[in-house]
């Protein structure tokens, strides 16, 4: 048992054990009990919205359940057992738009909803286009926003970044294609120059490394992508390696829901540290639909639609085209996405068009295939030799299986195979002195060559990653100690890894200009001989519902899930890391109408491939540098070192995460949601500077005249050798990221006679964010190279904190009779703010490295002796001591959508709407700069019969 | 007697059909009638740009019965609504055209081509109505012209050119909405829409990117009175927006020339180290009036007082303070339209007047006092005719109008003034009929002659920029031409209340003069033709 996974057993101790133990036997006791269940029984009359005619065999369904019935000849329907606390209600029926209808279901008695039916969505009463504060992801008591697929509609997105929008905190984006796109929730994006100086990455990157993106069942994965070149590439590509999955590769048209948990998710989900985006594409019968947007850099067009083959088995096909000009006028740089989804579901003895948990065996399979591209061509008046282009492309296949177990409950199994190539390429002209270098690829003496000058560089990147991923689940309902009960247990085994040529470059003109003499230029570097990654991860969750006296309902889902990294490529190979992550959320309602809710939890993120195994790191050391005017008279002799960064102690990132929150209703529209959090992800992986040394050789040479047309030859043995220190760069969980604050949602009730109502969302968010490291200033290059100085200072590595509060209003006029959705939305950042907190007067070093790479602390009190007169420097590095307040500023956005003829939608949107260009400080330190205006138009249109509708 | 009165007054009442025009862009308007543009709240507020002379468009017979007249259409008030719309209409337009013709401005582009969609409807909505309108359109001129503003002959003098003549891409959307709402004899109404543009220069070696919001609001209050149909109303109306401009530089490349008036603008060379030339404008507009609608010997009528006032910031860098330049203008309006109809409402006069007046002054912000003043008065008048006899096949519709404009500038830099005083009358006649149950085509055909009297200052003291991009345009101002229109609809019944009309639209603009009468004046011919299909809902 490897130290790691006996120090996780120390650290969550026995009880938690005994904990799990117990939960993963009781299910199993209970199976005999007899099933009984609480709740109240939810009621009403399914009509048409326009003639006010009763609608016959209308699906009814408490999202999430398996609760369902269908709508008598009059409309009326029946549900019991419906479990308090905030429910949606969706009904679907042939011909007619589906209606989701938020609840607040009492503990017990009797709730009269009826539900009017429209046949275009946008003519619906009660349209919700904002995310969904107070309903739940399924499954999941945490702290959530839904978004389903009349908001995504309106929200006229490009990718799925544009449908995060409506996600407390989050700021508005123009839409498009331009960028990479990350999410970051619950983090705020830390002193940018302090990364740059430290070479760390950003808070931002590192949350968004840890929110996990679910598509429809199956985890993206970021963890095998290895565009990167490692601390030491001066010439970058955009990716998003070191981050979060790429949003671009989602278009909005093929989104059918969306869940964001920001709270502590279930223990369901793992390899994450700062919340779970669950996406669902359209399945099963869709109205075969085409989408065309233009705005003055994108160019979109998508086809989606679904219908059933008999009562068993769906069919359902998007694609997405989009063409994206990034600065149209200015430069040909184009991003280009294609994206194509097939869905099969086959429903054994029961209708594949059903929604909920039902009683029939469910298969799903879907092959998803994305290709992004990004086309940033040459512009030689411009920026001569500077070009680059990405080609991402994907591949998944999955299958999700739900098969029903009778009393026993139900079981599920996924299992999916996601293949990523990743082609990139990128130039740039450098310029660097002369200077000796070699080529060497293994440790040794060699004579090297001078170049120098100008040259065009060129990387290529090109890799492939994989990913194989299964799950088996268990859920079962039951009934033991007078609680209603949902138990899922499950387990989940992952593998990624990486294939491809790699890194590839000449390395006489390698993708870096700086070479001191000691630290070598970076060598080529395939994928192939990095081995994969095999996870394990067993979890049990249950939610637990009971009815207390009075109306006062009780639920609580605790969970427990242990996450395994193995040592070597496969899952029966030993364990590197473990770690045990207990989650518990908890809701009480004391009355239907408030909630009073907290949670606590631990996740885990595994590190990154590019992190478990980096590249050897080369040290070409100058023994001879003889130049002569005459290049057949010059002389290099050179050392090549290799030093292996790896860190085999590299283990999961952890996240402690705790809320509390409150939810009122107290009626029809009104609804107010505050939410406290606190996260606090440690052993973030960063890159940590290990002290070595070199040993240098001298050589006199033996004739130096210069004149002979010849070099000089060295002497050996070497007349004498010192000691070089160098610091190697090893991949660490030294990274600390802390996030408090709080959000809150507001939604008024429409104010009936201009039919407009009113959406507040507000976040407050404080992040702190530092490295358990050391800096070694910028003057540590000097101190390498020279044998006089015998010692060079070092500093604690600083702390990065940021501040960010925003108030997102949204006001929404909806005009049913009219099919029309007008939604202006006005986010006002009232405070944003950066701040390095580091010492960087002369008696800030915290210590000393010597020749040798010894690292000798000096207390503080010590620090103005006369024996460190040499070390009292003025700290060098780029550092936002002052805090950087950024003005508060408001920009407004605009959606419109409306019915056309047909069934049709015209949708409008504007980005920054009144084209504001952000505030400039009075102080003139710090500024806001919005990005521009941005409009399109986006038109839909159904294509099919009436027989596709429902 | 009754008839006779009414015609009496027809011709002795202020009508004012268009209570405001939108400067849209000649390729793009030709659709719309001008009637069904004048409730926006994004009409331009105390300005009067300079635009072509054309003719008098077609009457419209196939797309309306009539040209509505009220509260809301005439004086864009919209709690006019409930009273002035009783039923649903909609129209979605797609359309395509182009431009081209050397008789034009320096500012006016060379050849553009556009391609249109367009969505209008208003409909009774619960105790009011609403009435909407969406414009998407995307214009290429290739090549542009030498302004790098989006207006570039507004009334404010303050305009920035270049010496390129880049392609160009034009991405418009415009958006506008009212919503009126009764509540007994009273109503409110509230009118709000943005428009906004992107411009962008295509593979140009002097890049030129520009973009423009403008928001606008009208909120208005009526009350019917208890007698002779009279209704009393009230609003106010404010148009904002911001514009803003980048130049950048590419080496060799690139001279703006921020014109303040006539004075020779200096040359701003945008290369190293000033790699963009930025340009920022804010405008702020409002105007409050008063309106009374009734109806007099079967004849309804409005009159419409306004008055109005625009303020417009220019500055030089994007978040310079304060302002460099600055335009400010007051101005009033006087409307008013009548209409009637006769023979059992086979006969429809609609008559029509409007009158804008405003006085602006142009300061700079390193200057004291008005560097250039402009007093500018526009004078509409006009009558429509249509007359449809039952049970015959034929309609016919007749247009006459006259257009005046008066508007003297005087730069006190360059110390040079003009006066323009000019003159157009015209008239349109479309002749309908019917083809069967479903089909019915028509023509029509326009004509109006331009004539003005003026005062233009010798060009040969004035400098090279002068005579480049501003004596030209007052050359063209000075010359006498004539502008032609023929239309061809064909309105296809698609069963129910909808219907398909296909419109083809021809304009043409020349001078009459045989030889100049001025030196830097233009000749040649300038041609406009415009092609649209429109889906016709509720009609």
């Amino acid at each position: 048992m490897p130290a790691r996974f006996r120090a996780a057993v120390r650290r969550y101790g026995r009880a938690t054990l005994i904990v799990a133990a117990a939960l993963l036997l009781y299910p199993l006791a209970s199976t005999a009990q007899e099933l009984r269940r609480t709740g109240a029984t939810v009621t009403g009359r399914i009509l048409d919205a326009s003639s006010s005619a009763p609608v016959a065999a209308a699906e009814v369904v408490i999202e999430g359940t398996n609760i369902r019935a269908l709508s008598d000849s009059v409309g009326r329907y029946l549900l019991g057992r419906v479990p308090a606390g905030p429910q949606m209600l969706v009904v679907s029926a042939l011909g007619y738009a589906r209606s989701r209808i938020p609840l607040n279901v009492p503990g017990t008695g009797i709730l009269v909803q009826d539900v009017q039916l429209a046949v275009r969505p946008l003519q619906m009463e009660g349209l919700i286009v904002v995310a969904d504060p107070s309903s739940r992801a399924r499954g999941e008591l945490g702290t959530a926003s839904v978004v389903d697929e009349q908001a995504i509609a309106n929200q006229t997105a490009a990718s799925l970044q544009g449908v995060l929008e409506l996600i407390p905190g989050e700021t508005l984006k123009p839409p498009g294609l331009d960028n990479l796109q990350q999410i970051s929730l619950r983090a705020v994006p830390t002193s940018t120059s302090a990364s740059m100086t430290l070479g760390e990455p950003l808070a931002g990157d590192l949350a968004s490394f840890g929110t996990l993106i679910i598509m429809d069942g199956v985890p993206l994965s970021n963890n095998a992508n290895l565009q990167t070149l490692g601390p030491r590439g001066e010439m970058r590509i955009t990716t998003s390696a070191g981050g979060g999955i790429d949003l671009r590769r989602v278009p909005a048209s093929t989104i059918e829901r969306v869940e964001v948990i920001r709270g502590v998710p279930s223990a369901r989900y793992g390899d994450l540290t700062q919340g779970v985006i669950v996406v669902d594409t359209r399945a099963s019968v869709v109205a075969p639909t085409v989408a065309a947007r233009f705005d003055a850099q994108l160019l979109e067009g998508s086809l989606v639609g679904g219908r059933q083959f008999g009562l068993p088995h769906a069919l359902t096909a998007n694609v997405d085209l989009a063409s994206n000009q990034i600065s149209p006028g200015i430069s040909d740089d184009n991003a280009y996405r294609v994206s194509a989804q097939v869905a099969h579901r086959l429903a054994l003895g029961g209708d594949a068009a059903a929604r909920g948990e039902l009683g029939w065996s469910v298969f799903d399979t879907r092959v998803d295939f994305y290709q992004v591209y990004e086309d940033n061509p040459e512009d030689p008046e411009v920026f001569p030799g500077r070009a680059s282009w990405s080609r991402d492309m994907g591949l998944r296949i999955s299958e999700r299986a739900r098969l029903p177990l009778g009393d026993l409950g139900s079981l599920g199994i996924t299992g999916s195979l996601n293949y990523t190539r990743q082609r990139s390429y990128r130039q740039a002209l450098f310029v660097r002195g002369a200077m000796p270098f070699t080529d060497r690829v293994d440790e040794g003496r060699a004579f090297g060559r001078f170049i120098g000058g100008e040259y065009l560089s060129r990387l290529w990147l090109e890799g492939d990653s994989w990913q194989l991923y299964t799950r088996v689940e268990a859920a079962q309902p039951s009934w033991l100690l007078g609680l209603d009960h949902r138990a899922r247990a499950g387990v989940e085994l992952r593998r990624e890894w990486n294939s491809g040529p790699g890194y590839r470059f000449d390395i006489e003109f390698p993708p870096q200009v700086t070479f001191n003499g000691v630290n070598g230029f970076d060598r080529p570097h395939s994928f192939d001989a990095i081995p994969g990654v095999a996870t394990t991860a067993a979890y049990l969750d249950d939610r637990m519902r009971a009815v207390l006296p009075g109306e006062m309902a009780l639920e609580l889902q605790a969970g427990l899930r242990l996450d395994l990294l193995h040592e070597g490529e496969h899952w029966l190979s030993g364990i590197r890391d473990a770690v045990l992550q207990p989650r518990l959320n908890a809701q009480l309602a004391p009355w239907p109408w408030l909630r009073l809710r907290g949670a606590w939890g631990r996740t885990a993120k595994q590190p990154p491939l590019a992190q478990l195994y980096p590249p050897p790191q080369y040290y070409d050391v100058v023994n001879v540098n003889w130049y002569a005017n005459d290049p057949a008279e010059r002389l290099a002799v050179l050392t090549t070192f290799i030093r292996d960064p790896k860190n085999h102690e590299l283990g999961y990132a952890t996240a402690r995460k705790a809320e509390a929150g409150i939810e009122v209703a107290p009626s029809h529209g009104f609804g107010l949601s505050l939410v406290a959090f606190n996260d606090r992800t440690t052993g973030g992986v960063g890159y940590r500077s290990v002290p070595d040394f070199l040993i240098r050789e001298h050589f006199q040479l033996s004739d130096s005249t210069l004149g002979t047309g010849v070099p000089p030859e060295i002497i050996e043995p070497a007349s004498y050798a010192d000691t070089v220190p160098v610091l190697i760069h090893v991949p660490d969980n030294n990274l600390t990221l802390e996030s408090k604050g709080f959000e809150g949602t507001l939604d008024l009730p429409e104010f009936r006679p201009i039919r407009t109502k009113l959406n507040v969302q507000a976040s407050w968010i404080e992040t702190r964010y530092f490295k358990r490291g050391i800096d070694f200033g910028r003057l540590f290059s000097e101190f390498q190279l020279s044998e006089h100085i015998p010692r060079s200072p070092y500093w604690e590595d600083p702390i990065r904190t940021g501040k960010l509060g925003l108030i997102t209003y949204r006001v929404i006029h909806h005009q049913p009779a009219l099919g029309l959705v007008i939604t202006g939305t006005i986010q006002h950042t009232f405070k944003e703010t950066e701040r390095d907190i580091a010492a960087t007067d002369s008696l800030a070093f915290a210590g000393y490295i010597t020749r040798s790479g010894e690292l000798v602390p000096v207390p503080p009190e010590r620090r103005g002796d006369p024996e460190f007169e040499d070390l009292r420097q003025p700290r060098s590095g780029v550092f936002q001591i002052e805090e950087y307040e950024r003005p508060a500023d408001w920009i407004a956005s605009l959606q419109v959508s409306k019915t056309l003829p047909r069934g049709g939608r015209l949708s409008f949107y504007a980005f920054n709407v009144l084209d504001r260009p952000g505030r400039f400080s009075e102080s003139g330190f710090g500024s806001r700069v919005y990005r521009a205006l941005r409009f399109g138009l986006e038109v839909t249109l159904p294509v099919g019969g009436p027989g596709y509708a429902r | 007697m009754r008839p006779l009165l009414s015609i009496l007054a027809l011709l002795t009442s202020a009508v004012g059909l268009p209570a405001q025009t939108l400067p849209l862009e000649r390729g793009t308007d030709t659709g719309t009638p001008l009637w069904m543009q004048a409730w926006s709240p994004l009409a331009p507020i105390a300005d009067h740009p300079r635009l072509l002379p054309r003719a008098p468009r077609p009457p419209g017979l196939l797309l309306a019965a009539r040209p509505q007249i009220g509260l809301f259409w005439t004086a864009g008030n919209p709690a006019g609504l409930p009273f002035d719309v009783r039923d649903w209409q909609a129209e979605l337009r797609v359309a395509g055209g182009a431009d081209d013709g050397d008789y034009k401005r320096p500012l006016d582009d060379q050849e553009a081509g556009v391609l249109q969609f367009v969505g209008t409807s208003w409909q009774p909505v619960g105790r009011g109505a609403a009435a909407g309108r969406v414009i998407f359109d995307q214009e290429r001129p290739e090549p542009s012209s030498f302004a790098d503003v989006v207006e570039p002959y507004p009334s404010n003098p303050l305009v920035v050119t270049d010496t390129s003549l880049p392609d160009m891409r034009r991405v418009r959307a415009r958006l506008e909405g009212a919503l009126g709402l009764q509540f007994g004899e009273w109503a409110l109404g509230l009118s709000a829409g943005v428009e906004v543009r992107d411009n962008r220069s295509h593979k140009a070696r002097f890049p030129r990117l520009a973009r423009m919001s403008t928001p606008g609001v009208a909120l208005g209050l009526a009350r019917q009175l208890p007698f002779a149909g009279l209704r009393l109303s009230a609003h106010g109306h404010w148009v904002g927006g911001r514009e803003s401009l980048t130049l950048i530089g590419r080496p060799g490349t690139g001279v703006a020339f921020q014109l303040e008036g006539y004075a020779e603008p200096i040359p701003r060379e945008v290369v190293a180290p000033n790699l963009f030339y930025l340009r920022k404008m804010e405008r702020n507009a409002f105007a409050g009036g008063l309106a009374l609608s009734g109806t007099l010997w079967d004849a309804n009528w409005i009159v419409v007082w306004e008055l109005t006032t625009r303020d417009e910031k220019h500055y030089s860098e994007q978040r310079a303070h304060p302002a460099a330049d600055r335009w400010t203008a007051d101005g009033r309006v006087l409307a008013g339209a009548v209409q009637r109809a006769f023979f059992d409402d086979a006969l429809w006069l609609t008559g029509y007047l409007r009158s804008t007046h405003l006085n602006g002054d142009a300061t700079r912000s390193d200057l004291e006092g008005a560097i250039f003043r402009g007093d500018e008065s526009v004078l509409l008048v006009g009558a429509d005719v249509r007359y449809a006899p039952t049970g015959s096949p034929w309609m016919l519709g007749l247009l006459l109008t006259t257009f005046r404009e008066s508007r003297s500038r005087r730069d006190f830099i360059a110390e040079v003034r003009t006066e323009i005083e000019s003159w157009t009358p015209g008239a349109a006649v479309e002749i309908a009929r019917a083809l069967g149950e479903t089909t019915r085509v028509s023509f029509a055909y326009g004509l109006s002659y331009y004539s003005a009297l003026s005062t233009l200052p010798d060009p040969e003291p004035l400098g090279p920029q002068y005579q480049r991009l501003i004596a030209p345009e007052l050359s063209f101002y000075a010359t006498r031409a004539k502008a032609t229109m023929a239309s061809l609809a064909v309105r296809q019944q698609l069963g129910g209340r909808t219907a398909l009309l296909l419109r083809g639209h021809r304009e043409s603009l020349a001078g009459r003069d045989s030889e100049p009468a001025v030196p830097f004046a233009p000749t040649g011919e300038r041609t406009l033709w415009n092609l649209s299909l429109s889906l016709l809902l509720g009609q």
